[in-house]
């Protein structure tokens, strides 16, 4: 076994190819900082799970390497593996147990399970006691996942689409529940979806995959920093189409066109967009996550040859 | 519940948003000098922002003066420091400049900004006694908080 990295979780070069058919990933690079919580973002059928399946050490990449805690995925032990946690949407638990006895069940295969985070979990995500899992909806089910997840205080707790068409109230005892076992140190979350929802505020990296491929990984203070969304309003129709390259997401309607772009300055590209469209009402603003999310998968993808979708 | 009021926009970051929002609590008496302030887990858990964030927040309050770390007892509200001439100076260089381009963009005048600060002044201080400046006005947002 060998120490690769500092970070909790790390990726070089990862590529999967399922049998001969498609590319799932295509060199996908990814670094994880010890502590921080990273949200991977991208669409349906970007790649997500698989590279959620590799860093858990259940798939073999074609090509690359992946490590938790500075070991191989594919070569974490027993030992190891229990402070590596990985919670998806389709959870198989055993169907007949309630939670008292999934809790008795699976409590001793952890050395490290808290039994008093465990009671507050079991308050906190509501879980019905007197009746077995096959009762339970989708929400008590992966709430029950999620308190077999946490309960033994993982380092790295790897949760893919955990909120998938979970309603509002689930969703907020998820994060709070995700909350309530977050340590004060050495905690890494590694949560992916397709909708930012609740992530923009709980995250500090992101990541967005599309395509199999890492189409921007940065901290969320840099992301805040650099994307911004402009709006230009101008007294008479624009022609169409007119538009650069920078400009992702580029929309227009009537008088106004909109896109987000990357600016390291509010206030330079503010000047300098005025001063190009001097007859115009140019606003600057940082962009939301949702925002930056749709401009680079979409982006990407305009780079690959698809045609540039402007709506009216 | 968060004894202070903060609706987290999305686009901006929340450290930012948090940390002005307790010193606009604080500075403006909403928050009480010796009052209580949220633990980090309690900011993390009422706001639903990652403990990381919450941390540097507290951190950033205690740094600027406004919170004071009491053993045993958690974070509570400093005396408000006046910030020192320097300081002043400084805000009055780069951040009423900025409110003044911004102003003059827009089309305002030089009476709409004075005008515009006067009653947001009031609206947050109008019964601060110990601000120099009173008179009788409305209030500021302290609509319940998460």
């Amino acid at each position: 076994m060998e120490k690769t990295m500092q970070a909790a979780v790390n990726a070089v070069g990862l590529t999967y190819r399922y049998g001969r058919g498609t590319e799932a990933l295509h060199g996908v690079d990814l670094s994880i900082p010890e502590g921080s919580l990273f949200a991977l973002l991208g669409p349906n059928g970007a790649g997500k799970t698989t590279l959620m399946q590799i860093l858990a050490g259940l798939r073999r990449p074609t090509r690359g390497r992946a490590g938790v805690l500075g070991v191989e995925s594919s070569a974490l032990t027993y030992r190891e593996r229990s402070s590596v946690a990985y919670v998806n949407e389709v959870q198989r638990l055993p169907s007949w147990m309630r939670v008292d006895q999934l809790e008795a069940y699976v409590a001793p295969l952890y050395p490290t399970w808290d039994a008093s985070l465990a009671a507050r979990l079991r308050e906190r995500f509501q879980l019905p006691m007197n009746r077995p899992i096959r009762t339970f909806s989708r929400g008590e089910r992966m709430k029950a996942a999620l308190f077999c997840a946490l309960a033994p205080r993982p380092k790295v707790l790897l949760m893919d689409e955990p909120f998938s068409g979970m309603d509002a109230i689930v969703k907020d005892e998820l994060v709070r529940g995700l909350l309530e076992s977050a340590g004060t140190e050495g905690w890494t979350v590694l949560v992916s979806s397709h909708d930012i929802g609740e992530l923009e505020m709980l995250a500090d990296h992101v990541g967005i995959l599309a395509e199999g491929r890492m189409r921007l990984s940065a901290s969320m203070d840099d992301v805040h920093a650099r994307f911004k969304r402009v709006e230009v309003t101008a007294s008479e129709p624009w022609p169409i189409g007119r538009q650069e390259s920078g400009w992702m997401s580029f929309e227009r309607g009537g008088n106004r066109f909109g896109f987000v772009t990357e600016a390291a300055n509010d206030g330079a590209l503010q000047s300098e967009l005025s001063e190009r469209f001097p007859a115009a009402h140019v606003e600057v603003r940082a962009a939301t996550l949702r925002e930056v999310f749709v401009a680079v998968a979409d982006s990407g993808a305009t780079a690959e040859g698809r045609t540039m979708r402007i709506s009216a | 519940m968060l004894p202070f009021s903060i609706t987290l926009k999305p686009g901006e970051s929340p450290y930012r948003q948090v940390v002005y929002a307790a010193t606009r609590a604080i500075v403006s008496g909403d928050l009480a000098m010796g009052a209580a302030f949220p633990s980090v887990r309690e900011l993390s858990q009422a706001l639903k922002i990652n403990p990381n964030t919450a941390q540097k927040i507290v951190a950033e309050l205690v740094r600027a003066g406004l919170l004071e770390v009491r053993p045993g007892i958690g974070t509570v509200v400093a005396a408000v420091p006046r910030g020192n001439a320097a300081d002043r100076r400084a805000l009055f260089s780069s951040e009423v400049e900025e409110l003044i381009v911004e102003a003059k963009r827009l089309g305002a005048s030089r009476k709409d900004v004075l005008d515009a600060v006067d009653a947001r002044w009031d609206a947050l201080f109008g019964d601060d006694h110990e601000s120099d400046r009173r008179r009788s006005g409305g209030r500021g947002g302290r609509s319940g908080g998460d």
